[in-house]
């Protein structure tokens, strides 16, 4: 019968968030947000709607499932559905609050928050996070990557340039690397009772990939259906490089033995040109052998005891790789929802004096008592008063012995 | 009338455990018992303006709910009901509260509900609302006036029963000024699970003109 806030001193108190009787104080609360993007620190999505509970009733703010128009004009994600809901209410008296929020393709339907998903899949959510332009990236530094040619310094200024101009030309067709991937339906939801909230993701046929016009797509990688809390995934592109140094190598090779023969034929075999001239471009290319994606899966964080914080995806561009980036710097997170920290509500019972008006919204009667509690019926006082009752006592009981013994 | 600390009282608070003041109490009244000579009996409480056989106690200035049998002598802040229909005690153990949309004291019609924590280490102000016994009186200071009544009942109901027949243990559309104490039992497991409800009848009031007189 007894819950939390009826305990008086019960130490139990101190470890929970007790709201005092005022209405404007949040019992519970939680938010959800589809989509939130930035891109070139320009931000776009869906919104976020947010729940809170004072106790006697719930205020939402902002737009449940909200339609897809209101992502504007924007290229990273295809989507078909946005899913986004919260809800706060007070249970016994206890605060409770779950939230749901997820995306999907053309097809996808959105469920009641608090159902164990939130949205369903439709067709795939297509993924275009970046256009890599590969084509103005390669500079060949003479002092290093022709350094063994110094020897040839009358013919050097007229080389490279041609050198150069062969480069790029075998790098223009592939220039565009796109990254980007499918996702089927992704969502998160959490829920949060006072000094708890858990929370979770699952993602539905997902995944990163890299697409090279003439050479295909790279799947980098498959995104698990429902990660750990916070899942790193690394895009490792080497197969990417390993593709494209192949098809420079092809075109300088033509190149040195085709129009640029005259040129260079004199000055060195051509295989070594061709190593060195590739290592050249290797290592521009060095920063897509790293992580190109910083993403993370169901990212959980508990900044405080009783609130979770959960985003399905986190997903930016790396600054490393924004230099091949024909499109600016992008960042992501879809499917965002926090819960909590709710408290347990107290209504006044504290009050002097009888001249408080009886609220209308209240019940006309009670249907429960909370009249008991786990501790906090002695105070120091009486444990002082009862020591000192025991001394008085004793002595008043030594006396009556002396008296009895007397007799 | 007076009844000492009982020995079922003391085995319940060892019990319980953390009730180390009750021993020393306890303890300490037993000393006195053996140590000085006992003056006999209690002296009932204090009484004034009787009439037609009524003998109440003198008005307290502050509002108190008085049991005497046991040792209750608690005052009064007005509560009120959360928007789901719980009543909760004041926070103070040592206080009790009436719900200030039922009946005033002494009032004719309706039902005056008071509230007070058990407490089940002890200490709790309705603790031994339990041992009250018909034909117990009760008296509760209001404004300057005494109102006394008589328990008729005690009941321990489970949390649904009350909830099932709270039209009734609560409810204003009474015609007699009822008084109902509500206090919680049975502490299993970390929580009560049942309530304590003592029905009390009104006896008259010192502001009735016959007691008065």
């Amino acid at each position: 019968m007894v819950r939390l806030g009826a305990m008086g001193g019960a130490a139990l108190l101190t470890s929970l968030a007790i709201a005092p009787a005022m209405a404007a104080d949040v019992v519970a609360q939680s938010s959800a947000n589809a989509l939130t993007l930035s891109i070139a620190g320009n931000g776009q999505g869906s919104g976020t709607v947010t729940a809170t509970h004072d106790g006697t009733s719930q205020s939402v703010e902002g737009r449940v499932n909200p339609p897809i128009d209101v992502l504007g004009n924007q290229g990273l994600l295809n989507v078909g559905v946005l899913a986004q809901d919260a809800v706060a209410s007070v249970q016994g008296r206890a605060g409770v609050s779950a939230a749901c929020a997820g995306v999907a393709g053309d097809g996808g339907a959105v469920a009641q928050v608090g159902d164990s998903e939130c949205i369903t899949p439709g067709q795939p959510v297509g993924l275009s996070i970046a256009n890599l332009d590969l084509t103005g990236t390669v500079l060949i530094n003479p002092e290093s990557a022709l350094g063994p040619l110094s020897a040839l310094q009358p013919v050097i200024d007229q080389l490279v340039g041609p050198l150069t101009a062969a480069i790029s030309e075998g790098l223009a067709p592939l220039g565009d690397l796109a990254i980007g991937g499918t996702l089927g339906a992704v969502q998160s939801q959490c829920e949060a009772t006072p000094g708890d909230a858990t929370g979770g993701s699952t993602l539905t046929d997902s995944r990163i990939s890299a697409t090279l016009p003439g050479a295909g797509e790279f799947v980098l990688l498959q995104l698990p259906v429902n990660p750990p809390p916070n899942t790193k995934v690394v895009t490792d592109l080497d197969v990417v490089v390993d593709a494209v140094l192949q098809g420079v190598e092809v075109e300088l090779t033509e190149a040195l033995t085709g129009a640029l023969a005259p040129i260079v034929g004199a000055l060195a075999p051509v295989q070594q040109i061709n190593e060195l001239l590739i290592a050249a471009v290797a290592d521009a290319l060095a920063p897509l052998e790293e992580n190109v994606l910083d993403i993370t899966l169901n990212k959980q964080s508990t900044p405080e005891d009783g609130r979770i914080e959960v985003t399905a995806i986190d997903l930016s561009l790396l600054p490393a790789a924004a230099q091949f980036a024909g499109a600016p710097l992008v960042s992501a997170q879809i499917a965002s929802v926090t819960c909590g920290a709710n408290a347990v509500f107290t209504p006044p019972s504290d009050t002097p004096e009888d001249d408080t008006p009886p609220s209308d919204d209240l019940p006309d009667i009670p249907t429960e008592v909370d009249a008991g509690a786990a501790g906090g019926g002695f105070s120091a006082a009486d444990g002082a008063i009862a020591a000192g009752l025991l001394m008085l006592a004793g002595a008043a009981g030594l006396s009556g012995y002396r008296r009895f013994s007397v007799r | 009338m007076t009844t000492p600390v009982t020995r079922e009282d003391a085995k319940d608070e060892r019990r319980s455990g953390g009730s180390l003041p009750v021993v020393i109490a306890v303890l300490a009244l037993a000393l006195l018992v053996t140590g000085l000579v006992w003056r006999g009996e209690e002296e009932p409480p204090t009484a004034s303006g009787a009439g037609d056989g009524l003998v109440l106690p003198d008005a307290r200035s502050a509002d108190t709910l008085e049991i005497p049998t046991i040792r209750l002598a608690a005052p009064i802040d007005a509560i009120e009901i959360d928007p789901a229909g719980v009543l909760t005690p004041p926070s103070d153990v040592k206080r009790v509260g009436w719900w200030q949309r039922s009946a005033d004291p002494g009032a004719g019609e309706g039902q005056t509900v008071i509230t007070g924590h058990t407490v089940h280490t002890g200490g709790g102000v309705m603790n031994r609302v339990k041992e009250l016994e018909r034909g117990d009186e009760v008296y509760v200071h209001d404004d300057g006036a005494v109102h006394a009544y008589e328990v008729t009942a005690i009941q321990t109901l489970s949390k649904e029963q009350v909830s099932r027949r709270a039209p009734a243990l609560f409810g204003q559309d009474r015609p007699d000024g009822r008084l109902v104490l509500v206090t919680c039992e049975d502490w299993v497991d970390g929580e009560y699970q049942s309530n304590v409800v003592v029905f009390a009848r009104p006896l008259g009031s010192s502001t009735d003109e016959d007691v008065a007189a």
